[in-house]
């Protein structure tokens, strides 16, 4: 099941290869990304002598983490799978010996990896321009990463959920966006969650979009309390297993739609 | 034990009738007016392992319905499917372990990667021996002449070159059953019968169950042994080819070349051992059994009326068989009453 | 010029069919809109909370930068409501072998591609930008006269032919790459550099942003005049849309020809 399951990501992992010129826009464009944000700050820290509160080495390497992490906080299948619900792909797929949910696990896995790949490139490139700033010892990092690994099934979920809009939808492009956005606006890709007002930071506490960036980046920067990182993967765990019955419960409902009524 | 077991099938869409106009539209979206249609009405056959079934109709007669029932893929509203031991609808991943499917122009190939990947891809999801995989591969690349197109993106073959990929994508896993939905749309005819060819000896092979849909009926005249004909989601034939032609087909068709003719022919002359199927100035389709009456007995009749030029004759077909029962002319009388009987014969 | 009139009437007409279809997509329709604001909202947040860091950033208060905000706002509204169909090339013309169909059309491939924008939701995009530039005039007192309004409705055509143009150019990599349209998801982003001035930039992108890439000129510019801050910039734009426009379509001839004699 795993093997096959790597098999999947790896065939979309080359698809990815079979663009060269994707790694390289995919690159440019996550760095475009950030750099507004990172002047806005600049300019605000030379006039003021304060960046909401960090030195701007801080802030400077919080939005290049936020953009090294982001692509993998965002990128997914639903568009390949409301793809394959419109033009009736769908129908090829159901036949495989794996179930759906695993198939498209697998080849989440490639966009996962491509995601990777396109982050640790970013990293590399902006760490020439920007001095930032490393974790302080191995283990920040290590749970930095556990905590990203975490955040997978989450995003999938969130990713099959959206794609199965598709079954009701002649396109998901407007579902796709409310999901970026969403993410953007929870996990702190705007901005760090304190700067945000404490009634949002209270809501955000609560939903599983800041663990998927800015609780990584902060145990990243050496914010985050030990104690804190238990709560968080217990909060991860639990919203994996809400969000993996909402999502099945979803898709199921919309298979057996179009196995009474026809595709 | 039969492979495959279809009891009472029966299955009903229900669609929204669409309505004209704004006021239509508006009227639809509050409370929809839902239309039944009975796609697939109380079917029954068995296929043993092994057969080579031609699952033939016109376009709506419910054959897309039947394969995706079968496959799983559809619900039935109600009656019994029994694949391999298995209730497709039920068990669909598991059915799917054993069976193959081709459906028209979707495909189970990698559109931007070159074949031999999704071939790689496929033997991993299917779990297939490697030694099985090679075997297949080399056999298949042989019968289909694959050699050139593995390394090939999808996305640059035609559809001949595709079809045939995806064919041996389908048997790669050596499923026990295999659904063809139209394999051969919009080929030419050397795909074709490499197609055809292949499905034939894989089926010599390896005992694949096969169950072929197809607008094609050179298809089922090269490949099947078997018949079901369906009707307006009925099975109106359910036997052997070879049977439903020596029951149906023993006419002979002769197109005459004629001349001088003036008046309608088919008004004047009344026979009950030929028939005139068409008619026009310059040219006569007729229709007639041999053993009950000749060609020279009828052009001796024809000529009463008019100047016969020239004569093409040829034995009648699958497809002139069809056109006849589609037409009606078994629908009428005894005839349909003996298809029917022999329908229910079979089962 | 006949040419490019019968071009442009062929384009209104395609605008009218997909306006069309639109509509018979209405769940798609309201999401898209909700998403638009959703969007809209990502940029706002952060701006107040920029601003609750600071009284000014390189000079411009926040009402001024809102300002700002909604004249970008107003120009990638109009743009993406009659551009928006390049962004579908690779994921609905590539992917589907449907281009070719395109390419068989006695009308230029990009006139059949731009008129197909479908992007109905981005009138969204356009209100909430008109709403907040008409509030931050009021708040600011900047008398709207005549001439004002004359001036916002030509700045803001011109500033989303500009982006127009630079889409154009951008749609080319759709040709070989898979997935087009997150690149062109990362070009809303790019706008984002037209949302605040540009003194704020290092030397290197506000050359790239007034020269290359010239998004200055599509609000910055524009709303420093009608701040009453001097500048002559503003007049050059009409010229840097056309001659925007003749680089953008004889770079997509050109990766047209390329990708036809590559084929697929």
């Amino acid at each position: 099941m795993v093997q096959t399951m790597i098999a999947l990501g790896k065939m979309q992992l080359k698809r990815y290869n079979i663009y060269k010129s994707n790694f390289y826009l995919f690159t440019f464009n996550r760095i475009i990304e950030v750099v507004v944000y990172i002047f806005v700050w600049q300019a605000i820290y030379y006039q003021t002598g304060n960046a909401g509160g960090f030195t701007i080495e801080e802030m400077t390497t919080y939005y290049i983490l936020v953009i090294t992490f982001s692509s993998f906080a965002l990128w997914g299948i639903n568009e390949d799978m409301a793809h394959s619900i419109r033009n009736g792909q769908i129908n090829r797929e159901l036949l495989n010996p794996i179930s759906y949910f695993k198939y498209y696990f697998g080849v989440n896995l490639g966009e996962l990896a491509f995601a990777t790949v396109v982050g640790f490139a970013t990293f590399i490139i902006c760490s020439f321009f920007w001095q930032l700033v490393l974790p302080v010892n191995l283990l920040d990092f290590i749970l930095c990463i556990f905590v990203m690994i975490l955040g997978v099934p989450i995003t999938f979920f969130i990713q099959m959920i959206v794609g199965t809009v598709g079954f009701y939808t002649n396109s998901i492009w407007g579902m796709q966006i409310l999901r970026k956005a969403i993410i953007q606006i929870f996990s702190g890709i705007i901005a760090p969650i304190t700067l945000f007002p404490l009634w949002f930071q209270e809501i955000s506490k609560w939903l599983p979009f800041k663990e998927l960036i800015y609780t990584p980046v902060n145990i990243w920067l050496g914010n985050v309390e030990m104690n804190e990182i238990f709560f968080i993967i217990i909060k991860q765990i639990i919203w994996g297993i809400i969000l993996y019955f909402i999502a099945r419960i979803f898709f199921n409902h919309a298979v057996k739609n179009i196995t009474i009524n026809g595709g | 034990m039969p492979i495959i077991e279809v009891k009472n099938l029966v299955k009903q869409y229900k669609i929204i009738e669409k309505q004209d106009g704004l006021l239509g539209y508006f009227k639809n979206l509050i409370k929809p007016q839902y239309k039944k249609i009975i796609a697939v009405n109380n079917i029954n056959f068995e296929i043993k392992e092994g057969e080579l079934v031609g699952y033939i109709g016109e376009n709506g007669a419910g054959k897309s319905t039947t394969i995706k029932m079968l496959t799983g893929l559809l619900t039935p509203t109600s009656g019994k499917i029994v694949v391999n031991g298995l209730i497709p609808n039920e068990k669909r991943i598991q059915n799917n372990k054993n069976i193959g499917a081709v459906f028209g122009q979707k495909t189970q190939l990698w559109w931007d990667l070159p074949v031999i990947e999704s071939f790689r891809l496929i033997k991993k999801i299917f779990k297939i021996p490697e030694n099985e995989y090679r075997k297949n591969l080399k056999r298949f690349t042989e019968i289909l002449d694959l050699e050139d197109l593995l390394d090939k993106q999808v996305k640059n073959l035609s559809l001949g070159q595709k079809m045939r990929c995806e064919i041996a994508a389908t048997f790669l896993h050596n499923p026990k059953i295999v659904y063809l939905d139209e394999p051969t749309i919009g080929l030419d005819v050397f795909v074709k019968e490499n197609i055809r060819k292949f499905i034939k000896e894989i089926n010599k092979e390896k005992k694949t169950t096969v169950i072929l849909t197809t607008h094609d009926l050179k298809d089922i005249e090269d490949v099947c042994d078997r018949i079901i004909l369906l009707d307006r989601g009925q099975i109106i034939y359910d036997g052997e080819k070879q049977k439903f032609k020596d029951i149906y087909g023993k006419y002979t068709l002769a197109e005459i070349i004629v001349s001088s003719k003036n008046l309608s022919v088919k008004d004047k002359l009344q026979s009950n051992v030929f028939e005139i199927i068409e008619e026009n100035e310059k040219e006569m389709k007729i229709k007639f059994k041999h053993d009950e009456t000749t060609i020279v007995k009828i052009m001796n009749d024809i000529s009463e009326y008019c100047v016969i030029e020239d004569i093409h004759m040829r034995e009648s077909e699958l497809e002139d068989i069809l056109k006849e029962i589609y037409k009606g002319a078994y629908k009428n009388g005894a005839n349909n009453d003996s298809i029917r009987k022999n329908a229910i014969k079979k089962i | 010029m006949k040419k490019i009139l019968d071009n442009i009437s062929l384009y209104l007409s395609f605008l009218k069919i997909s306006l069309k279809e639109i509509l018979i997509y209405r769940l798609d329709c309201i999401v898209g809109i909700i998403s638009q604001l959703i969007v809209q909202a990502v940029s706002l947040i952060f701006i107040f909370i920029v601003f609750q860091n600071t009284e000014n950033i390189a000079g411009w208060n926040f009402r001024q930068i809102l300002l700002l905000y909604g004249v970008t706002r107003i120009a990638i509204g109009i743009s993406g409501y009659c551009f928006d169909g390049l962004y579908d090339i690779g994921p609905k013309y590539m992917q589907n072998g449907e281009f070719d169909k395109i390419l068989l059309r006695p009308v230029h491939p990009l006139i059949s591609i731009i008129g197909a924008s479908r992007e109905f939701v981005s009138l969204a995009d356009f209100f909430i930008g008109l709403g907040i530039t008409i509030y931050m005039l009021i708040e600011l007192s900047i008398p709207i006269t005549i001439l004002l309004v004359v001036k916002i409705i030509f700045f803001s055509v011109i500033g989303a032919l500009i982006i127009g143009a630079i889409n154009t150019i951008f749609s080319i990599s759709s040709f070989w790459t898979y997935k087009s349209n997150e690149v062109i998801w990362s070009f809303y982003n790019i706008y984002a550099f037209a949302e605040y001035p540009i003194d704020i930039y290092n030397r290197f992108i506000k050359i790239l942003i007034t020269l290359i890439l010239p998004f200055a000129f599509v609000a910055y510019y524009p709303t420093m005049d009608y701040l009453g801050l001097n500048n002559y910039m503003l007049y050059l734009s009409p010229f840097i849309a056309i001659i925007l426009w003749i680089i953008a379509v004889k770079l997509w001839n050109i990766a047209l020809n390329k990708y036809r004699s590559t084929g697929t």
